[in-house]
């Protein structure tokens, strides 16, 4: 489950799934290789860039959602009210993007219903999130300290 | 119209921005000027260039201009004798601003009352002009508070404009002698420097020293000396029906009164009133009750359900300022700054750390520079003052029971 949200698995979900399989073909990935396995939905995962991606679908009061999360950095063990602050400063600038922290992750995600997505629109997402993440990750880890989500 | 543009040029200069200053100061010179103004404008750019030919040369102009004005001579006389080759300062040394003139030449009004004009720049040429206002504005926020002798304000300012906020012109009015200027925050907004227009039509530059989001209440400090403060209401509450004048800068005032309401409102606080928003400037003007007695300062705040203003309880306004004149009788000695995101005073310089510690906003000095993890600042931000973490081992705090840095509740049992 991703941020705590209730997910089920149902037929027409599966079939979106598939529908996003076919996206990620689409724009280079391997589905098979990507997929992961969740509590109840579907989720894949993988490398774009330097930023790590995944993306999961989940039902969310009967709609379906097409969710695109990129983990940037383990939050640090000070400095944590101006990094607040920061993250929240930047998710009044961000674009099509937002930035929560679910546990001790910082992460950067989008979400928007799987009805009507196509290849395209999920490439500029995924490719804009990974930018984003790619952007961002260092400068926090520099300014903050902290750890980046990607290092042991 | 010339005003305007040597205003124009003032408030230039008083931010720092002496191309500016000097364009505009030029071009308001090639206008009709009265001599006594003519001879202010010259001083004003003598302030936009650090050449001492130039200051000379300005200052002989405005001397031409307004012979009987001694203040001119003297910073002719001073700025001629720095020309002289032993009394040339080393290259390294910035030339001496105006505000340490009286340790070569003491102007005989310094720390003098002084008789204000009937009206603004035009009557009131740099004779008249007070250390505090003396044309240094780079050096503003270093003037307030400094030892050079503030400015003798006699006659009582009612109301003072506040110039330069986010809203536009707003109202504030002197709560001590020592020339604090109460406003509202939505008037300063993040603005760390703004300009006092005092009923004479004299500015000062004003530095904000503190802000009370939560009350909406802004202090800026002026170089000054207030001799009478408006008398102050002695009663916590202000009755329904009870009449109001709401004092705004520009010398426009508005009858009203108290607004008759059943809501909950907090009576030490916040008092409604009958004066639409539309029908104010931008905050922060006195309001006084029917015996000329200082009750409020108005607000553009309002309930969720109408549009009528409310006004804070004058009370509420001096608990503030008690408030941070303790503050800044416990960080006497220390190095503190004005956070401009959440108006209040920081010790982050004394740590050298770049944040402010109430509310994590980068501070201004900080602003440009790389910045990197302070391990010595934790205690600052109190983050080494907790008990440790059970999941993280963080020592950042606890809100409601769960860890800040990674949200564990505590009351439940880690899971490995």
């Amino acid at each position: 489950m991703v941020f705590n949200r209730g997910r089920g698995r149902s037929a027409s979900l599966e079939q979106h799934a598939n529908n996003v399989e076919r996206i990620l073909a689409s724009i280079g990935v391997d589905p098979a290789q990507a997929r992961i396995s969740t509590r109840d939905g579907y989720g894949w995962t993988f490398q774009h860039g330097s930023a790590l991606i995944e993306i999961y679908i989940e039902v969310h009061d009967q709609r379906e959602y097409f969710q695109v999360v990129a983990p940037i950095i383990h939050l640090p063990m000070n400095n944590l009210l101006a990094l607040y602050r920061r993250l929240l400063e930047l998710n009044m600038s961000l674009t099509n993007a937002a930035i929560g922290v679910y546990q001790d992750v910082v992460y950067i995600f989008n979400e928007r219903p799987l009805t009507g997505l196509d290849a395209n629109e999920a490439n500029f997402i995924i490719s804009q999130i990974a930018g984003y993440a790619d952007d961002l990750d260092n400068q926090f880890v520099n300014e903050f300290g902290g750890r980046l989500y990607t290092q042991t | 119209m010339a005003i305007r543009i040597v205003e124009q040029g003032i408030q230039a200069v008083q931010n720092g921005n002496r191309d500016e200053a000097r364009r505009l100061l030029r071009y308001a010179l090639k206008e009709e000027l009265s001599p006594a103004l003519r001879a202010t404008t010259l001083m004003w750019l003598a302030e936009t260039g650090d050449d001492i030919p130039f200051k000379v040369d300005c200052y002989r102009q405005a001397a031409e201009s307004d012979p009987q004005n001694n203040d001119v001579q003297q910073r002719l006389s001073y700025w001629l004798s720095q020309q002289l080759p032993s009394a040339q300062p080393p290259a390294n040394i910035p030339a001496m601003p105006p505000q340490s003139m009286p340790q070569a030449a003491p102007p005989p009004q310094q720390n003098t009352p002084i008789t204000y004009p009937a009206q603004g720049y035009n009557a009131g040429p740099p004779s008249s002009m007070p250390p505090g206002t003396l044309p240094t504005a780079p050096y503003a926020s270093q003037q307030v508070g400094m030892g050079q002798g503030p400015m003798q304000i006699q006659g009582q300012q009612r109301v003072v404009g506040v110039l330069g906020g986010p809203l536009g012109d707003g109202s504030g009015f002197f709560v001590t002698r020592e020339g604090l200027v109460a406003t509202t925050r939505a008037v300063t907004g993040s603005q760390p420097r703004l300009s006092i227009d005092l009923m004479s039509g004299h500015r000062l530059a004003g530095e904000v020293v503190r802000s009370f989001p939560q009350y909406d209440i802004s202090l800026v400090k002026v170089n000054a000396y207030v001799e009478h403060l408006a008398a102050v209401s002695p009663s916590p509450y202000l009755q329904p029906d009870a009449p109001i004048v709401v004092t705004m800068h520009g010398g426009k005032g508005l009858r009203s009164q108290r607004r008759n309401t059943r809501s909950a409102t907090n009576d030490t606080l916040w008092f409604p009133t009958v004066i639409h928003r539309n029908e104010l400037d931008a905050g922060g003007g006195p309001v006084y009750d029917a015996h000329n007695l200082l009750v409020g300062m108005m607000t553009r705040n309002t309930s969720r359900t109408n549009d009528y203003a409310y006004g804070l309880h004058i009370s509420q306004v001096y608990r503030c300022v008690e408030q941070y004149a303790q503050e800044m009788q416990q960080m006497q000695g220390q190095k503190t700054i004005y956070c401009t995101n959440c108006g209040a005073v920081s010790r982050a310089p004394q740590f050298g750390a770049f944040y402010c510690e109430t509310c994590g906003g980068t501070l201004p000095y900080a602003e440009n520079v790389t910045r990197y993890p302070l391990p010595n600042a934790a205690a600052l931000y109190q983050e080494n003052m907790h008990r440790p973490c059970t999941n993280c081992q963080a020592q950042v705090g606890y809100y409601d029971s769960r860890c800040l840095r990674c949200g564990h509740d505590l009351t439940t049992p880690v899971r490995r």
